[in-house]
């Protein structure tokens, strides 16, 4: 027996896997599957070594691996073991997500089907459970679920208000923006913007656009509250330094340029939606791993 | 305009829930960040997968079994794991039993070379166990409370009363009461000296009216007529979680309720006739009126004085005058704005109190009033009246007194208010 069955034994005794139904051979087969689709934590590219191999795998949650891909091979053992823990945590998380009792039982519901991998006939069972890696927990994979199911759902069904159409009334007293000025902050802001790093364009959205909370974001981030706050105001500051200098640096006077800076957010025709979500790049994403609804194909 | 579809994958929930857990590598991690920093659907998935509502804890039953010792082993060391890491568990958990859990034994260790003063040893152990025991009732008085208020679901009579487990004394967007300094009542400080009370006879604080305002809906409905009202103090802040009580004077009907976030009550259910009404709420007086049903409508108004400085207030863990996810009560008062003006009104959401002096100056704090600074005016003219608001887009909503109406999410940058449709 070579170094890697070993190890794949010691962690199907871990990972209890017997009791979820699982033979030797598919667990060291999930195991392995797991490793090379995130090629064992290292970078695309890098050759694993044996230690990093066992270091990843003793990294995953073992019993929630092997309970998950026992339900997904359809083993009674497994599911019995599953809807013990997870129905009633299930079914409370997807009533807070969905905020009725009632949509909530539906969507809960409606994910068993599809974690037991029904699918239309002449197809494939699959079910949600093989993209399940271990690296995070089963409960918070569930979850995600559950709200993608519930996003995915609420987004073909409801439209969209667009913001740009609403009629704010203007601020008394303010005289107008000349068109130039306002034309020079519109440009200033888009390239403030868009050099912005990945995390501080994810802050801005969720803060302006979405209207999380600090608290979400937070959590989120896994960081402290007060540190997103600080994040956020230097981040704002910054930009508003940047759009000075840039002003400046276009020929208005420093004056001017704080003067513009005071204009009326919505007289500038600047999508900062896009701006934020969309930005110039100069290599398109390396796309991500395909899970197999249409929603998510789409981009819907 | 919508934001731009692209055709393009998206991360799928293992990465997503990995990433929100934060167990991704930096490399993976700062793909998902780059993709969340452009995709509102990816953004709504991980923030509704880890918002609290998504949360799952024990229930009450659970707690209670734990902290008893009376879960299997298996649910012992679930419900564990889940306490190291959820403070709202933990919270309940300590508040409900304070005490020590059954199971749990003081054992005096004995060590080899205390064999011959083992004797002492068991007798000194002995001696503060008992302290404990004498001790630890006086703790549970205050403890019995919390524990009814945490393992009772809510009484149907109070339909406004939020989940129990989490209920904080103050919801976050209350706004509070600004009591004005209150000079010592005159004939207290002329009273010859009081005998001393009995040690167990409770000291009541003295009635305080609250302003209630009563309408009655007409309609004799099949099911009985419902009795609306809202509660304020003399500064017109709502009072939320003030006790209502009805009582029909000629007749065996009774009714209790709970005043909700914003001061107000419901009563339903009512046969006409008339009724005792009594609001009461710690540290306020208590008030009683006559309410007549039979009227069509009935407006009641009287005023509200807050507890003198020798009134005993009744302090106690039902009530917590610190709720500690936000901080919106504090149990040391808040120091006077920079101005030195009297306050007029304040408002709280989350961690941040606005607080308005007299000359309409808006002042903000982040440490409950301990600390103030000047929120810059966008807006000319005075501060008419703070409100906070449970909206996405808004904590605060403020009012100037040319009528002009300024939201803000952080109480520090305001933005006008978009004009009614």
């Amino acid at each position: 027996m070579d170094a890697a069955e070993q190890i794949h034994d010691e962690l199907w005794c871990a990972a209890e896997a017997e009791r979820a139904g699982l033979r030797r051979e598919e667990w060291a087969a999930v195991l392995m599957t797991v490793g090379r689709k995130y090629n064992f934590g290292l970078l695309p590219g890098k050759l694993p070594t044996q230690d990093q191999m066992e270091t990843f795998w003793r990294g995953l949650q073992l019993k929630d691996l092997a309970l998950a891909h026992g339900c997904a091979l359809g083993r009674e053992a497994a599911w019995q073991l599953f809807l013990a823990r997870f129905k009633a945590p299930l079914t409370q998380a997807a009533i807070g997500i969905t905020g009725s009792a009632q949509r909530g039982q539906e969507l809960a519901d409606s994910l068993y089907g599809e974690l037991f991998g029904l699918t239309h006939s002449g197809e494939a069972r699959r079910s949600p459970f093989e993209y399940y890696s271990g690296r995070g927990s089963l409960i918070g994979f569930l979850r995600t679920t559950l709200a993608q199911r519930n996003v995915d759902a609420h987004r073909r069904t409801s439209r969209e208000t667009p913001l740009v159409n609403q009629e704010i009334a203007a601020m008394a007293g303010v005289p107008p923006t000349a068109p130039d000025v306002l034309r020079r902050l519109g440009q200033s802001l888009a390239t403030a913007l868009a050099a912005l790093e990945p995390e501080e364009r994810f802050l801005l959205s969720a803060w302006f656009l979405d209207g999380r909370t600090l608290a979400d974001i937070a959590r989120l981030l896994r960081v402290h509250e007060a540190t997103v706050s600080r994040r956020m105001q230097r981040l704002t500051q910054r930009i508003h330094v940047q759009l000075i200098e840039r002003l400046v640096s276009s020929g208005m006077s420093r004056r001017a340029a704080e003067e513009a800076l005071g204009t009326d957010p919505r007289d500038v025709d600047v999508n900062l939606r896009g701006l934020l979500q969309s930005p110039p790049q100069s290599s398109p994403p390396a796309p991500f791993q395909e899970q197999g609804t249409d929603g998510e194909k789409d981009g819907q | 305009m919508s934001e731009q579809l692209q055709r393009r994958l998206h991360p799928d929930a293992d990465l997503l829930s990995a990433f929100a857990e934060g167990v991704l590598p930096e490399h993976e991690r700062m793909r998902c960040v780059e993709h969340l920093a452009e995709c509102t659907r990816c953004r709504e998935i991980v923030f509704q997968a880890q918002g609290p509502g998504a949360e799952v804890h024990p229930d009450a039953e659970t707690l209670s079994a734990f902290a008893e010792g009376a879960l299997p082993e298996a649910e012992q060391a679930q419900c564990i794991a889940h306490l190291a890491e959820c403070a709202r568990c933990r919270e309940i958990v300590f508040l409900a039993h304070p005490e020590k859990p059954a199971s749990a034994v003081v054992i005096p260790i004995r060590r080899p070379w205390f064999v011959r003063a083992s004797v002492w040893s068991a007798a000194a152990v002995a001696a503060l166990v008992v302290l404990g025991v004498w001790l630890a009732p006086r703790e549970q008085k205050k403890a019995t409370e919390p524990s009814a208020a945490i393992h009772q679901p809510a009484q149907v009579e109070q339909p406004e009363r939020p989940a129990a487990a989490r209920e904080p004394a103050v919801p976050k967007t209350a706004r509070t009461y600004t009591p004005a300094p209150v000079a010592p009542a005159p004939e207290i400080a002329g009273l010859p000296e009081a005998a001393p009370l009995a040690p167990q006879a409770p000291v009541q604080p003295p009635a305080v009216v609250a302003r209630v305002e009563i309408t009655e809906y007409p309609e004799a409905a099949p099911q009985g007529s419902r009795l609306t009202g809202a509660v304020t103090d003399a500064s017109g802040a709502f009072v939320p979680g003030a006790a209502v009580s009805l009582a029909q004077r000629d007749g065996q009907t009774r009714a209790n309720a709970r005043t909700d976030a914003s001061g107000r009550f419901v009563l339903d259910g009512l046969p006409h006739g008339v009724y005792d009404l009594r609001i009461e709420m710690p540290g306020f007086k208590t008030s009683s009126q006559v309410v007549d049903l039979r009227a069509a409508e009935l407006a009641v108004a009287p005023r509200l004085d807050v507890g003198s400085v020798t009134e005993t207030v009744d302090v106690t863990a039902a009530t917590p005058m610190l709720q500690a996810e936000s901080s919106q009560v504090v149990t040391r008062g808040p120091r006077p704005l920079p101005s030195k003006l009297p306050v007029q009104m304040t408002a709280i959401s989350g961690k941040v109190t606005l607080a308005v002096d007299s000359a309409g100056t808006l002042f903000r704090s982040t440490n409950a009033g301990r600390k103030w600074k000047k929120v810059k005016p966008r807006w000319s003219g005075k501060v008419d009246n703070i409100e906070p608001r449970e909206s996405p887009i808004s904590a605060f909503e403020l009012t100037t007194e040319s009528g002009s109406v300024w939201l803000s999410r952080d109480g520090e940058h305001w933005f006008p208010a978009p004009a009614e449709p």
